[in-house]
């Protein structure tokens, strides 16, 4: 007997898991099919992972600065075994933490691989439900790059390196987003030597120019190699290891590494009978509408960059009211961007570019960490807070970070553009001291031309 | 011996008054003649001046309604008196809230905060830049459906308003969110030469059936009898001469010059001229009496006295009631037809624009020529078209010919 749900949700992933729940609240009966990884590739295999490892990263470098704060016999020695035991013990918890929760708030789990099978039903294996809607929620799948050699065994995935378990001491990361940054500076940390090869002209394309600028200045003081307006002609087997040919801002060079380490992904869209309902893509309305009636998309499957877990969850809820009847929008302009880099960065709202080129009559100000106390204590007085707004109405459009405790910090800039605060609501705000945070008024005053901590 | 304060008769019909305020606190030293109190008629405001020196000693509070000839305070010698006085009359607070807020005024201070209008009623749920953004466009939040979390208005709703093209609100004192739009800075009470200003504009315009006529005349002959009057004394002004005018056309037509009482119409027997002024303190309109009987320079003397008592808020009671017509000329102002509001009891009012040169054509050829506009509201009622058509005309051939005067 063929089961009835109001919702299926295909994927276990935070979009999923969000709006499975949501769904259920709304007082839907909600099936949730997951193949495999309860929690996704966020918890299993991305963010919770490489957030312990960011985690290492600032611990080393607190061990390393110790002896400055009175610990002469601190020892950074990183035995990275035991860190990947930990790794595997976290996700493991958290894991099982999400089928928990998935139980506990009375959604249906279904195991197995899910499909679409025509209108209104989804397959798990051999098996068809039926729901009234359908939400697809089901990630993205690595891709791999293509340029001769890209097949060969040491390139691989971070998910793959996650599975190795070592440090390598020779790596290529193949680009210039969050992860890879934040992927060079963990790797560079145990000892490994570190390239980045960024086909783009700087690092962070997703963030405000200046703070990737400014982040990539600070890296070029550390080990790791970053390689601008980069390409890989070819890679072979060379002396037990991989011999890299780049192409660097036009000139050839060579170099060894035993691992290349890719971080692109595109949307899973293999394999889940998208034509048995006539759909060639997932692409959606701002309500998460795919153009199939009662077929709503969310997460990493609508293809929309940076991929982000927050921003998966949130569309989960959307779609999972929509599809009960409400008619809410996303909006993607409240999405915050995160890097757990050292410093962090992290981003809401506009970028300037993305406001002049939207047509604003844009005013910025900001902040230097130079002049913040509690960047200073943290030995990390080479950041910014910078805000973008518009003159008109004096509109908040956007809060660009680098700074220790970014992400943390940019979710009071997050609530302000959520809400449509004024550069005045930042200015007028009251943040504590001494903290990063505090520089959030600051900076909004800068651009409102009356600073108070600004030489 | 104590002296009596008492309420003046400030004009032949004048019974009751309204104290406003005492201007010295009690106990204080008053000198003859400083101004002591402050009444208010339904046509004048009056500052009392002190009949004597002495000690004040209040006995009615400010915002009382007192009659002619009452006893409103004492002026004691010394404080001997005083207690005595105290004794017999309890003293009165002088510090009125309205003597504080004149007060205030007369300072510059702003009393709004005290005088704050209550709180709106409504609130609305919307984003601050939502706010930034009616506030410029000058939008009411009331009728916007408001689409962000828990019906919060945000931008979008604002945009979408915008360009459904939502009217800006022409009256947004009915909506409850008028607070958040418009908030006074000065609240200044409708009392007093207002409140007269209030209630008669209103009743003429709701009583009488007002229709005006437009016409031009020639103002060349205007100013050559003026300039030749001024040469032989004092100067004197244009509308000493236009009274003049006005009161030998009202003769030719009786109609004009009448009122309606009950269910008669009463032509008058008299001719008396207001003449509408403004020296900030509101509209007033004192009287030409007789002004039928009066020289043109007798008419610009009496003219002088008026103007020199509005100025010094003298203008007794007599001075301002019982006109027959009025004059209203904005040609100081750059102003040419208008359309005049007749005061009532009277059924008619001229007004008269500015005199500037204009071209006119003269034997087939265009010269340039002083004109002046002149506008005459009446009431159609009592006053037909066509005699108040023919007494304007009247009135533009003296102007024109002012030896019709004669």
């Amino acid at each position: 007997m063929t089961q009835h749900f109001d919702i299926i949700v295909i994927g276990g992933g935070p979009a999923g898991v969000a709006a499975a729940i949501r769904g259920v609240q709304l007082g839907a009966a909600v099936g949730l099919v997951e193949k495999k990884h309860w929690g996704g590739f966020c918890l299993n295999r991305a963010c919770v992972p490489t957030k312990l490892f960011t985690a290492t990263l600032e611990r080393t470098k607190t061990i390393r600065t110790a002896a400055k704060m009175g610990f002469p016999n601190a020892a950074a020695t990183l035995d990275p075994s035991a860190l990947f035991k930990l790794k595997d013990e976290l996700v493991g918890y958290f894991s099982m933490g999400t089928q928990g929760l998935i139980k506990a708030k009375k959604v249906t789990p279904i195991q197995g691989l899910g499909r679409l099978a025509g209108a209104g039903r989804v397959a798990v294996d051999e098996k068809i439900y039926q729901a009234k809607a359908i939400i697809i929620a089901a990630g993205a799948d690595w891709a791999r790059p293509s340029f001769p050699g890209s097949e060969l065994e040491g390139v691989i995935n971070s998910s793959q390196f996650l599975k190795e378990g070592r440090i390598p001491p020779r790596t290529l990361i193949l680009g210039g987003g969050a992860w890879a940054v934040e992927l060079g500076q963990f790797l560079n940390a145990c000892g490994g030597q570190v390239m980045l090869a960024v086909r783009e002209r700087g690092i962070l394309p997703h963030f405000d120019q200046e703070i990737g600028q400014r982040l990539r200045s600070i890296l070029k003081s550390s080990s790791i190699t970053i390689h601008n307006s980069c390409s890989i002609v070819s890679l072979v087997k060379d002396r037990g290891g991989l011999k890299a040919i780049l192409s660097v801002k036009e000139k050839e060079e060579a170099h060894l590494f035993d691992r290349v380490i890719y971080l692109d992904r595109t949307p899973a869209l293999d394999g889940l009978g998208l034509e048995t309902v006539g759909l060639s893509d997932l692409s959606t309305n701002d309500r998460l509408a795919t153009k199939v009636p009662g077929i709503w998309a969310v997460g990493d499957a609508v293809g929309r960059i940076p991929f982000q877990s927050h921003r998966a969850s949130a569309m989960g809820i959307i779609a999972a009211e929509n599809a009960l009847g409400a008619s809410i929008s996303f909006n993607d302009n409240i999405v915050p961007r995160v890097a757990f880099t050292s410093p962090q960065a992290a981003s809401v709202g506009l970028t300037e570019n993305e406001a002049e080129e939207a047509g604003y009559d844009v005013v910025t100000g900001a902040a230097s960490m130079g002049t913040s106390p509690m960047a200073m204590i943290q030995d990390a007085t080479n950041g910014v807070v910078k805000v973008v707004g518009e003159k008109k109405y004096k509109e908040l459009l956007g809060v660009h970070v680098l700074a220790p405790f970014a992400t943390e910090i940019i979710g009071a800039a997050a609530l302000a553009i959520q809400m449509e605060a004024t550069l005045e609501d930042l200015a007028r705000s009251v943040l504590p001291h001494p903290t990063i945070s505090e520089s959030l008024a600051d900076a909004a005053r800068n651009a409102l031309d009356w600073a108070i901590y600004i030489p | 011996m104590a002296i009596e304060i008492q309420i003046p008769k400030l004009g032949l019909t004048m019974e009751e008054a309204a104290l406003v305020c005492w201007k010295f606190a009690s106990a204080q030293m008053i000198k003859k003649d400083e101004i002591v109190l402050v009444i208010e008629t339904d046509k004048v405001t009056f500052e009392m001046p002190s009949p004597g020196d002495g000690l004040l000693h209040p006995v009615i509070p400010a915002g009382t309604r007192v009659v002619v000839g009452q006893i409103v305070g004492y002026l004691a010698a010394d404080k001997d008196e005083l207690e005595k006085l105290a004794a017999q009359h309890p003293a009165v607070e002088t510090a009125a809230p309205k003597e504080v807020e004149e007060a205030a005024q007369a300072t510059g201070t702003d009393t709004s905060g005290a005088a704050a209008p209550v709180e709106p009623q409504g609130r609305f749920k919307a984003s601050p830049v939502a706010r930034a953004m009616a506030k410029t466009h000058g939008m009411n939040l009331a009728g916007i459906r408001g689409t962000g979390p828990g019906g919060r208005i945000i931008r979008a709703d604002i945009l979408k308003a915008l360009e459904k093209g939502v009217p800006v609100q022409a009256a947004p004192m009915q909506s409850p969110a008028a607070g958040e739009l418009l908030s006074a800075a000065r609240e200044i009470p409708i009392t007093g030469i207002r409140k007269v200003i209030f209630k008669n504009m209103h009743l003429s315009l709701s009583t009488q059936a007002q229709l005006t006529l437009h016409t031009e005349a020639s103002a060349e002959a205007l100013i050559r009898i003026r300039q030749r009057i001024s040469a032989l004394e004092d100067k004197i002004p244009y509308n000493a001469i236009i009274v003049k005018i006005i009161a030998q056309a009202l003769k030719q037509h009786p109609m004009v010059n009448a009122g309606v009482s009950g269910e008669v119409i009463k032509i008058w027997s008299q001719i008396h001229v207001g003449v509408a002024m403004d020296f900030g303190k509101g509209l007033i309109v004192p009287k030409v009496r007789y002004a039928e009987t009066k020289t043109i320079r007798e008419i610009a003397a009496d003219l002088e006295r008026l103007i020199e008592a509005a100025k010094a808020n003298r203008l007794s009671l007599d001075d301002l009631t019982m006109g027959t017509f009025t004059l209203t000329n904005l040609g100081a102002w750059d102003i040419d037809n208008f359309t005049p509001i007749v005061n009532p009891p009277e059924s008619a009012i001229l007004g008269v624009g500015r005199i500037l040169p204009k071209p006119v054509i003269k034997n087939g050829a265009v010269v340039a020529e002083q004109r002046m506009a002149l506008s005459l509201t009446f009431d159609h009622r009592i006053i037909d078209g066509t005699p108040g058509a023919s007494f304007l005309k009247t009135v533009k051939d003296m102007i024109e010919e002012p030896s019709l005067m004669l």
